[in-house]
This record gives C-alpha cells, sequence and structure tokens, in this order.
C-alpha cells in the first residue's frame, strides 16, 4: 500500500492528535465525554449559580457566597459529554473518477475527521451512501475503534448513481440525535444540490460540506471533438471542445462552486472546496482550523 | 475572359478531402466522464448565448472552399481582355522544318530554339504580349497574343518537327498583320535562315534573327525514280540521286528495298555534292522501291526515299472513225489497252484513263477526265477560235514540257489549223506563227493536251516524233512521273463513283477513315511525317510515297543573315539561360498547405 493510498499516516495522525471538533452549539449528549453539555451537570467547568432549594446536594452549595450574602446558592457546572459526529460520504460512481481519485479524497477526509472525534471519545457515524442504497459503520466510540473505521473505509466502492436528496434525507433521518454533520460530495447530481441541502437544516446540527473535485473536473484537458459519456446513467453529451466551451464549462464550475458557498454562509454552514490533488492535511489541519471546525 | 491553365480547375479536387474530413469530424471520440451534467449545461449556455455557433463552424468550412475555389481559380490563370496600355508585342517564330531536326546543335536545332525562345521570354515585361507562330511549309499560330508566360511556355513546348521543306512568307506575313498596329513591336525568327528573302520591314518594327546549327554532316537522298524494263527481259532499274553535305570525303552505303525486302547495298564513296546510285534488279516485280542511306547522319528524315510503281494496265479509249496511226500507236503502248468507239456518247467516260478523240469532239461538254484531241478544239473556258491558219509553220516547242521531252516537232507540215486564243491556265507546246499549235489544259481535275489540227491533213504520223508525242501525252496524261505532295502538304484523294469512306494509313500512325460524297475528293492533312502512305480502297491498297528530296533542308546551311526587302538581319548574339518560375509551385503549396490547415483545425482547441 502506497503512501498516497494509505487514509491515514502516521505523520497526519501525530498531528490529528492534537485536535478536536469545536460545535458552535452545546448539545446533549447521551455518554460522558469532553465535550461541554447544555446539561447542567457534573463537569468540572462552573456554568451559574441558583438559589438552593431542598433535595439539592450540599456539596454544590457555595459557602463563600452563603457567608457574605447570607443565602443558600447552589453552584451549576456544566455537564461534559460526547458529541455525535455523523459523515455521510458520497460513493456514487462519480467520486471513482479523477486522478487522485475523489473517493480516495474523500475517505481520507471522513477518516482524518473521525479519527479526531474517536481520540476525543466522540461518537462517530459514518455512512457510504449511493442512489441504490448505503453502507453503515455503526456508531463507535472511543480511539480503539479507529482500526474498524479504517477497515470499514477500505472497503468502501464507488457505485451507482448520485441522489444527494434520498441520501441526505435518510441520513438526516437516520442520524436524528444532534451533532455534528459532515457531508463529502463531489455534489454533481443532475437534480441539483439545494432541495438536497434543505435535510440538513432540519436539527439543529453543526454541518460541514467538503466538496471534492478532481483537478480534471476543475480544469478540463480534453480536445477535439467528443461524446462525453456519464458514468453514472450513460448518456452521451456530443461535444466540441473549444476555447468558448472551455470557458462557459469553468463559469458554470465557477457558479456551483459559488452557489453551494453562498448557501452555506447564509445557512451557517461550513463549506470546504478540496480538489482531489490539494494535500487532505491542507483542508484538515489548515482549513478547518483556521474556520474553527476543529481545534 | 479565358483560363490560360484550364487543367488547375483539377485542383478543386482538394475540396473533396476538406469535406471529407468535416463529415469524419463527425465520428467523435467517446470519453466516459465523472458527471456530463456540467457539459450538457455549459453547451447549452453556448447555444443560448451563440445562436450562430453552427453556423459559425460551417462557415468556416465555406471559407476553406472558398479559399480553395479561389487559388484553383487562381491557378487557371483567368486572363481578361483590355486595352492595349504601352506594352510592347512580340512574334516567336518558331522554324520546325525539316532541316531543324539536323543533330548538328545538340539535341537537335529545333530543341535549342525552343530553349532560346524561353529564354528570349524572360525579357518581355509583364504586360508585353507574345504570340508564338510555328512554320514549316505552313504557319501554325500556336497561340495568339497573350501576357500569360505560362501560356507562351506550353506554346513553345508544342512545337514539333515536321519533314517538310520551309516557307517563311506565311509566318512572317501573319506576324506583320498582328504586329501592325503595335506601338512598340519585334518579331524574333527562330531558325537555321534556310529560306527565301524575306518583305520589306515597316518602320519601328525590330527583327532579331537566332540562328541555330552549325556545319552538318549529313547524306542525303534527294531523288528517286524506278524504269520498266524496255524490252522483255530486261531487269527493272532504281535510280537513287545521292547528296553528300558534308566537308570532307565519306563513304555512303546505300540500301535498295523491294517490295520492303533488302536487295542490294552499295557503298558510294562520296565527296561533296550529288552522286546517282543505280540498281538493276530482274525480280520480284515492285509495288514499292525504297532506297535509304544506312548511315548515323545529323538529318535522319532525308535517309529513305519511297517510290510507288503502277501495276494496273490503263484503259484507254480511242474515239474515232479509224484513224489508222493512231489505232496502230496505240496497240503498241505497253501497260496498257486500247479500245476503239465511234461514238463517244454510248460510252462510261469514268472507266477510262484516258481518252483519245480524234475529230469526234461532241457538242456537249465533256466531263472531267483526261483527254487527248486531235482535229478539233475543246469548247472550254478562255478559248477562242478566230479562224483558220493555213500552212502554219512550227517556230518554237516547249521542251521543258512533259509531252514535248524528246521530241522534234520541226518540219511538220499542216494543211491547216484553228487560230486560236488560251487562257492563262492554258500552255502552249508548239507554237506557230499565229498562236498555238498544241496546248495543254489543266484544270481542277481536267487535264488534257489538244492538237487542234486533223493530224490526217498532215505528215506527222509519218514522222518519228509523233509516235514519241503520243507516248509521252499519255504518260503525262496518266499522272505518270507526276510528283507527289511533300511533306506537309495535305492528300487529296478522289473517292470512286460508289465509294464513300477510304482508309489512309500513315507511317507509324494509326489508321484514319475518311468519308465524303461519291466521286468528290477527300483531303487528308496529317502529312507531316515522311514515309508510305497506304490508301486502302474496298478490297484493294495503294501507297502514296512523301519523301523530303530537297537539297536545301537536306544541306541544312545555317544563314548568317536574313535577306529581306528593305535590307538585312544579321545573327543576334547570344542569350543567357532562361529563369524558372515557381510560383506555380508556391500556390500548389499553399493548397496543400490549406488541407494541412483543415486538418489541424479538425483538432483544435480554439478559433
Amino acid at each position: 500500500m502506497s503512501k498516497d493510498s494509505l487514509l491515514l499516516d502516521a505523520a497526519l495522525i501525530r498531528q490529528l492528535e492534537q485536535l478536536e471538533l469545536v460545535v458552535r452549539r452545546l448539545y446533549v449528549g447521551r455518554m460522558k465525554g469532553e465535550k461541554r453539555s447544555k446539561r447542567r451537570g457534573q463537569g468540572s467547568e462552573f456554568a451559574d449559580y441558583r438559589d438552593y432549594a431542598q433535595g439539592d446536594d450540599l456539596r454544590h452549595i457555595d459557602w463563600n457566597v452563603f457567608g457574605r450574602l447570607d443565602r443558600l446558592f447552589v453552584r451549576l457546572f456544566h455537564e461534559e459529554e460526547d458529541l455525535r459526529l455523523s459523515v455521510y460520504l458520497d460513493t456514487s460512481a462519480s467520486m471513482s473518477h479523477g486522478d487522485p481519485q475523489k473517493l480516495l479524497y474523500g475517505k481520507k477526509i471522513a477518516a482524518a475527521l473521525a479519527y479526531v472525534a474517536l481520540a476525543n471519545l466522540d461518537r462517530v457515524t459514518i455512512e457510504a451512501v449511493h442512489a441504490d442504497g448505503a453502507e453503515q459503520l455503526p456508531a463507535t466510540r472511543g480511539k480503539q475503534q479507529v482500526w474498524r473505521l479504517l477497515e470499514f473505509l477500505d472497503g468502501v466502492q464507488a457505485r451507482g448513481r448520485t441522489d444527494l436528496a434520498a441520501g441526505l434525507k435518510q441520513f438526516s433521518m437516520r442520524n436524528r440525535w444532534p451533532g455534528m454533520k459532515v457531508v463529502i460530495s463531489d455534489f454533481l447530481d443532475k437534480r441539483g444540490w439545494d432541495g438536497a441541502l434543505k435535510w440538513l437544516l432540519r436539527g439543529n446540527d453543526q454541518v460541514v460540506l467538503v466538496h471534492v473535485l478532481s483537478p480534471q473536473e476543475v480544469k478540463p484537458t480534453v480536445v477535439g471533438d467528443l461524446a462525453l459519456e456519464d458514468c453514472e446513467d450513460g448518456t452521451l453529451t456530443e461535444v466540441s471542445i473549444t476555447g468558448g466551451l472551455l470557458r462557459q464549462y469553468e463559469a458554470n464550475l465557477k457558479s456551483l462552486v459559488g452557489g453551494l458557498r453562498d448557501y452555506c454562509r447564509t445557512r451557517g454552514l461550513a463549506y470546504y472546496f478540496a480538489q482531489s490533488s490539494v494535500p487532505v492535511e491542507q483542508i484538515v489541519l489548515t482549513s478547518m482550523r483556521r474556520t474553527g471546525v476543529l481545534r | 475572359m479565358t483560363l490560360l491553365n484550364p487543367i488547375a480547375l483539377a485542383w478543386l479536387a482538394v475540396a473533396v478531402p476538406v469535406v471529407a474530413l468535416y463529415f469524419l469530424k463527425l465520428k467523435r471520440k467517446r470519453l466516459q466522464v465523472s458527471s456530463t451534467w456540467l457539459w450538457t449545461r455549459s453547451v447549452q449556455d453556448l447555444r443560448v448565448n451563440a445562436p450562430f455557433q453552427r453556423l459559425r463552424r460551417n462557415l468556416l468550412l465555406l471559407l476553406q472552399l472558398l479559399l480553395i475555389a479561389l487559388a484553383a481559380f487562381a491557378l487557371t490563370q483567368p486572363a481578361g481582355r483590355r486595352p492595349p496600355p504601352d506594352l510592347k508585342r512580340w512574334v516567336f517564330l518558331i522554324d520546325c522544318s525539316a532541316s531543324m531536326q539536323m543533330k548538328d546543335a545538340a539535341p537537335t536545332r529545333l530543341d535549342q530554339a525552343k530553349t532560346a525562345a524561353k529564354t528570349v521570354l524572360t525579357e518581355c515585361g509583364p504586360d508585353d504580349e507574345i504570340m508564338v507562330v510555328a512554320f514549316s511549309n505552313r504557319a501554325q499560330v500556336l497561340t495568339p497574343f497573350t501576357d500569360s508566360r505560362s501560356a507562351v511556355e506550353r506554346a513553345i513546348d508544342a512545337v514539333r518537327p515536321v519533314d517538310s521543306v520551309t516557307n517563311v512568307l506565311e509566318a512572317f506575313r501573319i506576324a506583320l498583320t498582328g504586329v501592325e498596329n503595335a506601338k512598340h513591336r519585334e518579331i524574333v525568327i527562330f531558325s537555321d535562315g534556310g529560306f527565301e528573302t524575306l518583305p520589306g520591314v515597316p518602320q519601328g518594327l525590330t527583327i532579331r534573327y537566332l540562328p541555330f546549327g552549325a556545319k552538318p554532316k549529313n547524306a542525303a537522298i534527294t531523288a528517286i525514280d524506278v524504269r520498266r524494263p524496255v524490252r522483255t527481259g530486261d531487269p527493272w532499274t532504281a535510280f537513287a540521286q545521292v547528296d553528300l553535305f558534308h566537308s570532307g570525303k565519306l563513304e555512303v552505303p546505300v540500301e535498295l528495298y523491294v517490295n520492303g525486302q533488302l536487295k542490294a547495298v552499295k557503298k558510294i564513296e562520296m565527296s561533296p555534292g550529288s552522286t546517282a546510285a543505280i540498281f538493276e534488279f530482274a525480280k520480284p516485280e515492285p509495288d514499292v522501291v525504297e532506297a535509304a542511306i544506312a548511315m548515323d547522319d545529323d538529318l535522319a528524315v532525308d535517309n529513305r526515299a519511297w517510290f510507288v510503281v503502277k501495276r494496273d494496265r490503263a484503259k484507254i479509249l480511242l474515239a474515232t472513225t479509224g484513224n489508222f496511226f493512231l489505232k496502230n500507236a496505240l496497240s503498241h503502248v505497253k501497260d496498257a489497252d486500247a479500245f476503239v468507239t465511234t461514238d463517244l456518247a454510248s460510252q462510261s467516260l469514268g472507266e477510262f484513263e484516258v481518252v483519245v478523240i480524234d475529230e469526234l469532239l461532241p457538242e456537249t461538254a465533256l466531263p472531267e477526265s483526261r483527254y487527248l484531241v486531235f482535229g478539233g478544239v475543246p469548247k472550254w473556258e478562255g478559248i477562242e477560235v478566230q479562224g483558220a491558219v493555213e500552212q502554219p509553220g512550227v517556230v518554237d516547242w516547249n521542251r521543258r514540257h512533259p509531252a514535248a521531252r524528246g521530241v522534234n516537232f520541226a518540219e511538220i507540215a499542216i494543211k491547216s489549223s484553228p487560230k486560236l486564243s488560251l487562257p492563262g491556265f492554258a500552255t502552249p507546246i508548239v507554237e506557230g506563227p499565229d498562236g498555238p499549235l498544241v496546248f495543254s489544259w489543266e484544270k481542277g481535275r481536267m487535264r488534257a493536251i489538244v492538237v487542234p489540227f486533223k493530224i490526217g491533213e498532215s505528215d506527222w504520223p509519218l514522222r518519228l516524233s509523233f509516235p514519241l508525242f503520243l507516248l509521252n501525252a499519255l504518260s503525262w496524261l496518266r499522272d505518270e512521273g507526276r510528283s507527289h505532295p511533300r511533306p506537309g502538304e495535305p492528300l487529296r484523294l478522289a473517292l470512286g463513283e460508289h465509294e464513300r469512306e477510304i482508309e489512309i494509313v500513315p507511317p507509324g500512325g494509326a489508321p484514319r477513315k475518311l468519308a465524303g460524297e461519291p466521286g468528290r475528293d477527300v483531303v487528308f492533312g496529317e502529312t507531316e511525317r515522311v514515309g508510305l502512305y497506304t490508301v486502302k480502297r474496298g478490297e484493294g491498297s495503294h501507297g502514296i510515297p512523301l519523301n523530303l528530296l530537297d537539297p536545301r533542308e537536306s544541306g541544312g546551311a545555317v544563314a548568317d543573315k536574313l535577306e529581306t526587302g528593305t535590307g538585312q538581319v544579321g545573327r543576334a548574339a547570344p542569350l543567357a539561360p532562361p529563369v524558372r518560375e515557381w510560383w506555380r509551385w508556391l500556390a500548389a503549396a499553399a493548397l496543400a498547405l490549406l488541407l494541412v490547415e483543415w486538418f489541424v483545425y479538425h483538432r483544435r482547441v480554439d478559433f
């Protein structure tokens, strides 16, 4: 296995160890974790005071305040619970294209984020979705599960058509527990993406979109008169590659990327455009840290 | 407008591969992509934004085709008429007669002349007009006045040698007429100068004379004849006159072929001048006799000569009431059968080669034939009878006339003869004190010798001159010894009474059919080559020999200057080698480049 085809290498792992996922909102977790919870509880971080009520744990009474004010106040602490990271990995046939391959790139990003989550005792769910079905990695927690995660990602193959709307709908239904939702896709869906992304807005989740495209898609190098065959549905499009057509293609690509970016900005979603030739580290360690998804 | 090089239209065929490539272009290469979504949108957007996109592609093809059409059209060198500017008119007179085939100027004089003509062409200005005329015994305009160099070059290349004598006058007159109104004009003569004096040259006309050839080494046959045996058992005699045009002595082998078989070879030790080679042979009975000089000299066309011997017995009709002398004399004519009649009107005159009329001239007009008339004057155009002359004595006779050859007409006593006045085309043979006593008549196909007085009323039949005259007259009337057409002259052949077509086979050529009305003449003009031309009529055939037999052509002397009616024209200075034009190749390369461009465009990324 060459270094490029490794989902995570040692150097990246070392750097990922230092990071944790950041969510702008506080969620109620299901288990004790390292994330501050919305719930007041047994955490170490002071949250607030409230009047003592009968039955409260006497250990939480702030005796210093009682000394000054002669009133009983109970100290409240943030509960520290786990975070739920759900990753949607588009595995339609179109993801198998590109050099470097988009799917492999998507897997690397998924693996990196999942590793950060597992290292911080967060719960991780990964779904590899295409129009004909989905493969799921059941919720895992704990760093020791990272091998299971990598094994799952290794086994994922690209096939079938893209149906973002159906895929994201199922994804959001299956992962109702709030948390961070990461969608890794090329967003090349002939039915469009805006209808599909609505499913991500239903909950109160932190949503991260990673838009993966290959260099060949960003800057086509094809020439001549061609019959382009869609790898998913086999439809043919006859084109004569001219400067005008290439310019129009670039404009349409720009509109796709710009449209997604604007959509995400106005709705508080995080959007990352990743060309598969750009090192994963640049996206995960630089871009995501800079924009506060990772810390 | 005319196309000077219409064959260049073939370049339009270049459009075929261009269009083929255009259609081939539609066969697209298949390429699998992750999604055609963006591409489909782009193509649709492009179509919306540029509704003439497809038209633009077709427009490019149209432009390519238009360019090919224009380039091909340019290569055809279209030329139009326009008012003459201050240009010069040139006439190239190129001698293509037999002497120009001499090899003393390698490869031949004519080839050198053609090269020189192309060299002179480079001196002509871009707007100058040039006419090319080739001349041998006749003139042929190969291109009228044109400013197209390629047309002139093609005309020069088209000059072919003719095995004939030289007659420059017709060509020179054409040239003079052509340059008549030109302000600047020049006639360039490419020749060896073996021709007659030129007419006067008008003021302002430049004549340039470029001679070709040096001192040739040439032996030629300049005459050929075959004589029948005089008595039974005597051999046939073939006579060939050989001329040597060379400065030293030379041994010339002369071969004799009878009916295509080599019969004898004679080696003649010759000095410059003429020598006769005489061959005698008994068998076979000759049809065609050929004399040939078996020597490699500077001119080949004069090394062979042919003679066709007439084998048919002639039919002679004698219309007389009983002239003993005529009957007796005609019955002794060899190779002829004499038939006697007293009623000329009852006979079909077309069957007889010669009709002898003795005092039985009909009142009606005589049909076209050969006649020997005694004791009467036919009523032919221009002949006037003004009474009679009593006892006319013979004053003189035309010794050059074939009928008078070796005949002594002196001292013939005649009782009376009509007094005649003859038209110009009648030739007096024997002259009396008051006019002709015997004359010949030739008009069209009619040929006659008329003895207007009654021979019965003279002592001529008793004299030796009478049978001699009779034989000479019959021989002349039968065309024996008459010179055949020369090479380059048209062959005129009479169709028989029921003949509509004859076939003629030129030497080394394909048979040609000549058709016409029965009894009329047909003309065969392709007689540029010496040799034996075979005429096929029905079952039979006969040959017509065309021999050069011209000492001046065979001599090939190169004139240092030309004589004109107004002076002399000297030899012009030698010429620089000609320049070559490359533009045709460049234009053709441009067309080829266009083809490549289309191919490259076919794999284009932008336009």
